[in-house]
């Protein structure tokens, strides 16, 4: 064990470390005793708790997070999956472009997404009457944009990786393109495909920038209501609501493990 | 295969998506850009004009330019920081002998991302708040006298944005890392390099591609961030993000906000471009 | 009884509004309100939205924002077919942006019977007056031994690096550097120059909003400030130690209270709430927590709190009531100078 590997693990240790320090002192913060947070705390509670679970703005931002997440997952792989195949499977002229177009969303920033998207649904709204800012749709709409690119990069990316020749064969020995895609592209990426899942729930969910634009009384997702409560308070609260969240999404983490090993998803 | 056909295949596939982008991502963007052009009214929100004005405005006003200066400064460095914090820690995971230490240090990185830029930047205000775990911890061993200054200020961005963005360059580094063969790791060390020298002439090279795809997402990213620089950097901290939605929400100055908001595309657009065009597709 | 009651039936038919249960006849009893966040909402919430609606059925679904995107909002939707809000809390110069920019509605005030008897000097046509209080000093009295008397004790060298300021309160801040440079509330160019020169001076450190300022005056980062007496006076009760005082060069009156937005889609919703705003006993029990002062003349506040933010006849003449039309076409600039050049 040399010096040099031994700074290279303390390095690596201190990276991470770095990265998961800050959760690890809001959930510590949430059992603070102290109506304003402060160091070191003068007690434990767990009052926090029951504060944030009465706070309806909490409980409702997270049932819509989840709602939208699922949804615009799913939108996602309907959409993205069949461009995906299209992109890696097939040759035509401006393939490549079209790539790039249905990447777009990740070009261009989120913020200057939700502004677009909100002048533009305000526009719509004024020629049409119909409403899209501040309901379910305007919303899935522009999270299944923020998921879609994760959805292509990482389903191309296995379809890539794992060849047409099998898919090739099966042509040839008399299946059409239905079966050949449910019997032999399908389970071939099927890593690929609970990866992309994983990724769209995930960017969706904390979906912030283009949402902030898009929320409405009643209908905001759980990153705008720990925002704006941050505008005016930092307190125990707050860590209470983070640390739910870190929770459940840690545990979904944890069990989606069980069913794709994460070390190959990626 | 008859061409038509597969065309035509090749097209119904990519249409549903293809039409999502282009009504509620390009129309939109069109649209802003009209607006962009257009003269701010405080009753009518909109004139109805064409003028660059807006455009101007920011060219030429000191304040404006600052902040589009201030702002990829920020997003340099933090994006520097990020690929020398990261690599080591992608080559740790690319490298690590068990699948299930793999799992773990992935989970770990990922789990950070998760939490959502909100609530670690929540995080970080409990941790360089003035009444903050380093001001409680530094008053407590008598170090300091009174809380200094971390929160609200630009290097307190930084470390922010660092936090956000690591994720993202180590999962795109460890990946590229993953697709570089350990047999040429072992040619190296077989030639007599030690394993310093063999990560540097040898696999750094071969990851050049991914660097520069890590570089730009982190890049991107931090030129477009929102929460970090608005609960970190705090009023007196100046950053394209929010001022975009200051401009759009706040002051109700559309076609000023959309030019901002044109000019920040433009900045990451060109950026993603460099990137696109010197990257090996193949880890895109 | 019978006869009033028949008469109200009949006249619910007709026009909506009139003596007698109004809830009976609001059919809609879900209303989108929006207001301040923090603990304004909360103490608005826990006295009047809670015990006078939300206990007898009605659903109250709230936006909470800061006062410029309110606005904004409010402008923005006079041209879509159908509005978000129900009722706008704002201030009053905030009302008068939004109602020349034709955003909100003329309010009818015979169909409020609690606004029978409101303070005459601050209600408008299309604002239901609620709560005012007046921009004054706020001070740490363990470190500055004096009562101040004058807003220059801001800038007073001594106290470099002590002093606060509130980001969401730039107006306040403007008018009040301009009433110190030229005894005007508006004098804009001057409280500029004011203003620079109090950052040169004493760098004022710079906080969003009032929790923040509060936890920095209890943390002993600042000894000075500016804000409404109401605030100096919960900071007070909260523990804090601060006391108040009335500067020398007079105190801008600033008042809160609602609009009802053009596009409203619950209007008689927003006539139930306004009315329950201006409850006497839902208002004084506010008034007793947050130490504003009401717009209705009949709530009656007991000695202690009626004593600390009643102004006695000398601070009465020394009022300024802001110029809205000024406010109107200038704000914009105001803020977007705050923004630039001096947080």
């Amino acid at each position: 064990m040399t010096a040099g590997r031994i700074f290279y693990f303390a390095f690596v240790i201190a990276a991470l470390v770095f990265l998961v320090a800050p959760l690890a002192v809001i959930v510590w913060a949430s059992f603070f005793a102290d109506k304003t947070l402060s160091f070191p705390p003068s007690g434990y509670t767990l009052d926090w708790y029951a504060r944030a679970w009465d706070m309806e703005e909490f409980a409702r931002g997270f049932v819509m997070s989840t709602q939208v997440a699922v949804c615009a997952t799913l939108t996602s792989l309907a959409l993205g999956v069949p461009a995906s195949l299209a992109i890696e499977r097939f040759r035509f002229p401006g393939r490549e472009t079209l790539r790039h177009v249905l990447l777009a969303p990740m070009y261009v920033p989120a913020i200057v997404a939700g502004a677009a998207v909100y002048l533009y649904y305000i526009q719509v709204e004024i020629a049409t009457t119909l409403q899209l800012t501040a309901t379910f749709p305007g919303l899935l709409a522009a999270h299944t944009l923020v998921a879609l690119p994760w959805t292509m990069r990482l389903v191309t990316a296995s379809l890539a990786a794992n060849g047409s020749l099998a898919e090739e064969a099966a042509r040839s020995l008399g299946a059409n393109a239905f079966q050949t895609f449910f019997y032999v592209t399908l389970p071939v990426i099927r890593p690929g495909l609970i990866a992309a899942a994983l990724f769209s729930f995930i960017a969706s969910f904390t979906e912030l920038e283009m949402s902030l634009f898009l929320v409405g009384p009643g209908k905001t997702t759980l990153p705008i209501a720990i925002v704006n409560y941050l505008e005016w308070n930092l307190d125990s609260t707050i860590a209470a609501v983070a640390t739910v969240q870190i929770f459940i999404i840690g545990t979904a983490l944890l069990v989606s493990d069980r069913f794709v090993n994460l070390g190959k998803a990626f | 295969m008859l061409e038509g056909k597969t065309r035509l295949r090749a097209g119904a596939l990519v249409f549903p998506a293809l039409l999502l982008v282009a009504v509620f991502l390009l129309a939109p963007i069109g649209l802003i850009l009209r607006f962009s052009l257009d003269v701010y009214d405080p009753s009518t929100l909109m004139k109805g004009v064409f003028s660059a004005e807006n455009y101007v405005k920011l060219l030429k006003d000191p304040f404006y330019t600052g902040v589009l200066l201030f702002t990829a400064q920020v997003a340099a460095l933090s994006t520097a920081v990020c690929l020398l914090l990261g690599y080591p820690v992608a080559y740790f995971i690319s490298r690590s002998p068990s699948e299930k230490l793999r799992s773990i240090l992935i989970i770990l990185t990922v789990l950070p991302l998760l939490m959502g830029n909100a609530v670690r930047s929540a995080a970080w205000m409990v941790v360089m708040g003035s009444n903050g775990m380093i001001n409680g911890l530094l008053l407590a061993l008598g170090v300091i006298n009174e809380p200094i200054k971390i929160l609200y200020t630009p290097t307190a961005v930084v470390i922010g944005l660092v936090s956000v963005l690591m994720p993202f360059a180590i999962i795109t580094l460890q990946s590229v890392l993953d697709s570089i063969p350990v047999s040429l790791e072992e040619a190296g060390r077989s030639l007599g390099y030690s394993p310093l020298r063999t990560l540097w002439a040898v696999v750094m090279p071969l990851s050049i591609p991914g660097i520069v795809a890590a570089g730009a997402i982190c890049f991107c990213l931090a030129m477009n961030a929102y929460a970090t620089p608005v609960l970190i950097g705090g009023p007196s901290v100046h950053m394209m993000g929010p001022l975009v939605f200051q401009q759009i929400a706040k002051v109700g100055n559309w076609p000023f906000g959309s030019a901002l908001a044109w000019v920040l595309m433009m900045v990451t657009l060109v950026m993603t471009v460099i990137s696109a065009t010197y990257l090996n597709r193949k880890y895109f | 009884m019978k006869r009033r009651q028949f008469i109200g039936a009949g006249a619910a038919i007709a026009a909506v509004g009139m003596v007698g249960s109004r809830e009976a006849f609001a059919q809609n009893k879900r209303l989108v309100v929006t207001n301040w966040g923090g603990d304004w909402n909360d103490r608005t919430v826990k006295f009047i939205e809670a015990p006078l609606l939300e206990s007898k059925g009605w659903t109250i679904v709230r936006d909470l924002n800061t006062a410029p995107q309110r606005r904004t909002k409010l402008v923005a939707e006079k041209n879509l077919p159908r509005g978000s809000i129900d009722v706008a809390h704002l201030s009053i110069s905030d009302a008068v942006f939004v109602n020349n920019n034709g955003a909100v509605d003329t309010i009818d005030f015979k169909k409020i019977p609690n606004a029978s008897d409101l303070v005459k000097e601050i209600t408008t046509p299309f604002f239901l007056p609620w709560l005012y209080s007046t921009w004054e000093i706020v001070y740490n009295p363990t470190q500055i031994k004096t009562a101040p008397t004058s807003l220059a004790e801001l800038w007073n060298p001594a106290y470099a690096g002590r002093v606060g300021v509130t980001n969401q309160h730039y107006q306040d801040y403007i008018q009040m550097a301009s009433l110190l440079a030229s005894g005007k509330l508006h004098d804009f160019e001057a409280a500029k120059k004011k203003l620079l020169e109090l950052k040169k001076i004493n760098k004022p450190k710079v906080y969003e909003s009032h929790q923040q300022i509060a936890a920095g005056f209890k943390a002993g980062e600042i000894w000075i400030a500016c804000n409404y007496r109401a605030r100096a006076l919960q900071f007070q009760a909260d523990g804090i130690p601060v006391n108040v005082a009335f500067p020398k060069e007079g105190a801008a009156l600033q008042t809160f209270g609602v609009c009802v937005p053009k596009k409203a889609q619950n209007k008689e919703g927003a006539y139930v709430y306004m009315n329950a705003l201006l409850d006497p006993t839902g208002l004084a029990n506010l008034c007793q927590a947050n130490y504003y002062s009401p717009a209705n003349n009949k709530v009656v506040l007991p000695g202690e709190v009626g004593k600390k933010i009643t102004l006695t006849a000398e601070q009465r003449k020394k009022l300024f009531p802001p110029d809205f039309d000024w406010l109107s076409k200038n704000d914009a600039a105001q803020l977007e100078w705050w923004n630039k050049e001096f947080v």
